[in-house]
């Protein structure tokens, strides 16, 4: 096996803020290489490098054993590198067939619709995807999207394919698919480098595999085989990572959280909530399995006041549930978003504003009139402290901070005050193991404090490891909660097909 | 009545044109993502320039050539602000207008209501055979057909080609079509020049076309209402060419109505076009038309490195 790509001592920063200090990085034809480490250990920002997007300040890069500096993605997609990004580069209004014809009609020769058309059938085929040409990409599943980003990347001819976090957003069915597919590249012939936080996949899908922490190379092209769970985390971290106290046993309390038969309405491309009825007790989290765009997004919403309830009625501490967001917050609701950034933070806005701003809200405001910059860089430096949200400063805009720092910044805002009922969406996706365990402890810590502790994740592994008792979640319906100790894997799988 | 009817119907196009030139130009700006505000400024330095060129004894060519120069280079300079600086695009465009409005008033000062001879109408003889009411629609000058020429092959261009296809790719997701290989800065600065060249169009219909000559003020908000007329149209070529046919069915109405005798007050007149704005705005509000065909990266300034 020959080299496709070599990496030396590349270093980049962004302004002051330096991302990569002297990576290394090597690639073989014909292997998956798995690439792990930390939130900001600079995962993305050396294979934006590769891909072109970004030019590295220093070091060395060569493709195919030929020294190489793309200017821009397009001279790299023509060297045969091609790169599925984190957040996919997909032109959203566009439909299936026009985003690649945009991307690969230069790369494939096609000359008219015709040509492009009959290439993704054939590679459709080929890799047994089903994508309509017509779709509108907005319209579509990530899943779709995803396979859409495989077949622009093949199509445009890469040899060397980069996935970043592949399977953060898929369920565990197409993670496995995503995984499988990588591999059978693999076998073709192509290089294939797979960024990813689960230890499982590297194990089970990556030939070798190199470790980042803090912009440099910690292990360096090791052979997966010789690896174990524990030896890479302790590589990413650099220390043995916290093990997150296991379950206190349950101390019966009064129910917090009620829903009774409650109803909504679907939103744009989601599911409508039917007759959900659930309990919550203080002291317990209640986890909600489920695959993904089931009535989560929906039951969310419900709770927080966004989404009205058409039918069915919602209590806390037995009695009515105000109406609005605000009135809830009040009310002692916390929520801790799916879309980080979407729903939750203001990426634009400094961390002492966005921590500023919900105790600015409500009947009782910690500051009326006059809101000085002095207590809002006191909040986001006690924030910063306490939890340990790395890489910023009061005056940083929320943007800038890496996913596992975002959702610390977005812990430390739900957790001021006093509250009673938290509902965590898919808290720990993206995110490396230390912030996953450090999110974890939080919801265990709130739960300690007699929190009505709500869990919806489509990580089955993080529902089973922290609630005492679980529900399943399929086509806006929600099957009755069982004891954590009376079901299995197997069971929860069936209910979340049964209910269909 | 008929004679009212077919004499408003037959000037109907030329009113209509000066719209549909600037709004398709904005057209092909907003669709790359950049908005372009200072069109107003832009129509009046062509327009001006157009007609000191007329005066000063250059024939129509010639005129039309140094106003879209002009135009042009005003142009230019908002795209580097714009595209290349990435100021704000709102304050780019302001200041834009402003220098516009302020060169042309500067330049155009000697040659204040002078007559020039202008572009005429096609000769009638070559509609002669048709019924008077259609030849009276269809007898038009040149760039007048143009404008409806241009604005079909505008929407044709932008919705079925390749290039069309890229430059979309850019308003909607500057990242995406970066890496898809597209050049976003050559894309958003040649939509920008190109639409400038419809702009400055405009402006030279105005005052070669519309007016015969050349007064300070004269482009009267027409350009503003072209920066709305893009939202109207929800951001397509073709129904561009409805809304300037509403909006210039309405400007002719005016001196219709005086010539047919009626006593129309004159801050009527003035109002009409941002009435027709207003109403125009309300409908589409009311059926919440327009939203969805926004370009998502409007405005949105893009370079590589930078996080979003
Ligand atoms: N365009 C940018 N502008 C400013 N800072 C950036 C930019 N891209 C990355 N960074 C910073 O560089 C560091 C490395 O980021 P990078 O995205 O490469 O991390 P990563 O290993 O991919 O993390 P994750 O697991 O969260 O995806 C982080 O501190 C990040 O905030
Ligand atoms: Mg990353």
């Amino acid at each position: 096996m020959s080299e496709a790509v070599k990496l030396e001592a590349i270093e980049k920063s962004f302004g002051s803020r330096s991302a990569l200090l002297g990576a290394d990085f090597t690639l073989r034809w014909g292997e998956v290489h798995a690439l792990l480490g930390e939130n900001g250990a600079g995962k993305s920002t050396l294979m934006n490098i590769l891909s072109g997007f970004y030019t590295a300040d220093a070091g060395v890069l060569e493709v195919g054993g030929q020294g190489a500096r793309y200017a821009n993605p397009a001279a790299a997609a023509d060297a045969g590198i091609g790169m599925i990004h984190q957040h996919f580069k997909l032109v959203g209004p566009l439909t299936v067939i026009e985003n690649l014809r945009l991307a690969c009609a230069r790369a494939a020769g096609w000359k008219n619709q015709g040509a492009a058309l009959q290439a993704m059938a054939e590679l459709a085929a080929q890799l047994g995807f089903h994508l309509n040409p017509k779709w509108r990409v907005d319209e579509m599943e990530i899943s779709d999207r995803q396979k859409l980003e495989i077949m622009k990347v093949l199509l445009a001819g890469a040899r060397i394919l980069i996935m970043d976090e592949p399977t953060a957003v898929l369920t565990e069915v197409e993670a496995k698919a995503a995984l499988g597919l990588a591999r059978q590249l693999a076998q073709s012939g192509r290089a294939v480098v797979l960024i990813t936080h689960k230890l499982r996949d590297v194990l089970g899908y990556s030939d070798r595999v190199t470790v980042m922490r803090a912009g440099r190379t910690v292990i360096d092209a090791a052979d997966s085989a010789g690896m174990t769970a524990q030896s890479l985390a302790l590589a990413m971290v650099g220390e043995q990572p916290v093990v997150v106290a296991p379950r206190a046993s349950a101390r019966p309390q009064r129910e917090i959280l009620r829903l009774i038969r409650l109803s909504a309405a679907a939103s744009a491309h989601g599911v409508g909530l039917r007759e959900i009825s659930l309990d919550v007790r203080g002291g317990e989290i209640l986890g909600i399995a489920g695959v993904g765009g089931n009535g989560q997004a929906e039951l969310v919403e419900a709770l927080i006041g966004i989404r009205r309830a058409t039918h069915g009625k919602m209590l806390i501490n037995e009695s009515l549930a105000p109406p609005g967001t605000e009135a809830r917050r009040e009310a002692g609701i916390r929520c801790i978003p799916a879309d980080r950034m979407g729903m939750g933070l203001f990426g634009e806005l400094s961390l002492g504003l966005n921590l500023a701003l919900p105790r600015l809200l409500g009947k009782k405001p910690e500051r009326r009139w006059w809101v000085r910059n002095g207590w809002m860089d006191g909040l986001a430096r006690a924030a910063i402290t306490e939890f340990e949200v790395a890489g910023a400063a009061p005056q940083t805009p929320a943007r800038l901070l890496s996913g596992g720092n975002a959702q610390k910044l977005m812990l430390a805002r739900e957790f001021a005050g006093h509250f009673s009922i938290l509902i965590a969406h898919s808290p720990t996706r993206g995110l490396d193991i230390r912030a996953v365990h450090s999110v974890q402890a939080r919801l265990r810590a709130a739960c300690a404090r007699h929190v009505a502790v709500l869990l919806i994740s489509e990580d089955l592994d993080e529902i089973m490891e922290l609630s005492d008792r679980v529900a399943v979640m399929s086509r806006g319906r929600l099957s009755e909660a069982e004891a954590i100790g009376q079901v299995d894997r197997g069971r929860i799988g069936r209910l979340m097909l049964e209910m269909h | 009545m008929s004679e009212l009817l077919s004499a408003w119907a037959a000037t109907t196009p030329a009113f209509a044109a000066p719209f549909l030139l600037a709004t398709i130009g904005l057209i092909i700006n907003e669709r790359a993502g950049v908005m372009n505000l200072g069109v107003e400024g832009i129509m009046a330095i062509a327009a001006v320039v157009a007609v000191i060129i007329n005066l000063s004894g250059g024939d129509v060519a010639l005129a039309i050539i140094g106003g879209v120069g002009a135009g042009v280079a005003l142009t230019a300079l908002f795209g580097f602000m714009a595209v290349v600086l990435r100021v704000e695009q709102v304050l780019a465009g302001l200041v834009t207008f402003a220098l516009g409005i302020g060169v042309s008033g500067y330049l155009g000062d000697g040659f204040q209501n002078q007559p020039v001879a202008g572009i005429s109408p096609l000769p009638a003889a070559w509609f002669a055979r048709l019924p008077t009411f259609a030849a009276g629609i269809l007898d038009q000058d040149f760039l007048t057909w143009f404008a409806f020429i241009a604005a079909v092959i505008v929407w044709f261009v932008l919705t079925r080609t390749g290039p069309g296809l890229r430059l979309r790719a850019v308003g909607e997701d500057a990242p995406a079509a970066d890496a898809a290989g597209v050049p976003v800065m050559a894309y958003r600065m040649g939509a920008v020049l190109t639409g400038g060249v419809f702009c400055a169009l405009a402006g030279c219909h105005l005052s070669l076309i519309g007016a015969h000559l050349w007064v300070d003020g004269m482009v009267a908000g027409r350009g503003w209402i072209a920066v709305a007329m893009v939202t109207l149209s929800r951001w397509s070529a073709l129904r561009a060419i409805a809304a300037a046919l509403l909006f210039g069915a309405v400007e002719a109405l005016v001196p219709q109505l005086l010539s047919s005798g009626m006593n129309v007050p004159v801050y009527f007149i003035e109002m009409s076009p941002y009435l027709a704005t207003l109403a125009y705005l309300l409908i589409a509000g009311l059926f919440q038309t327009g939203a969805d065909a926004r370009p998502a990266d409007l405005t949105r300034p893009y370079l590589r490195e930078e996080r979003r």
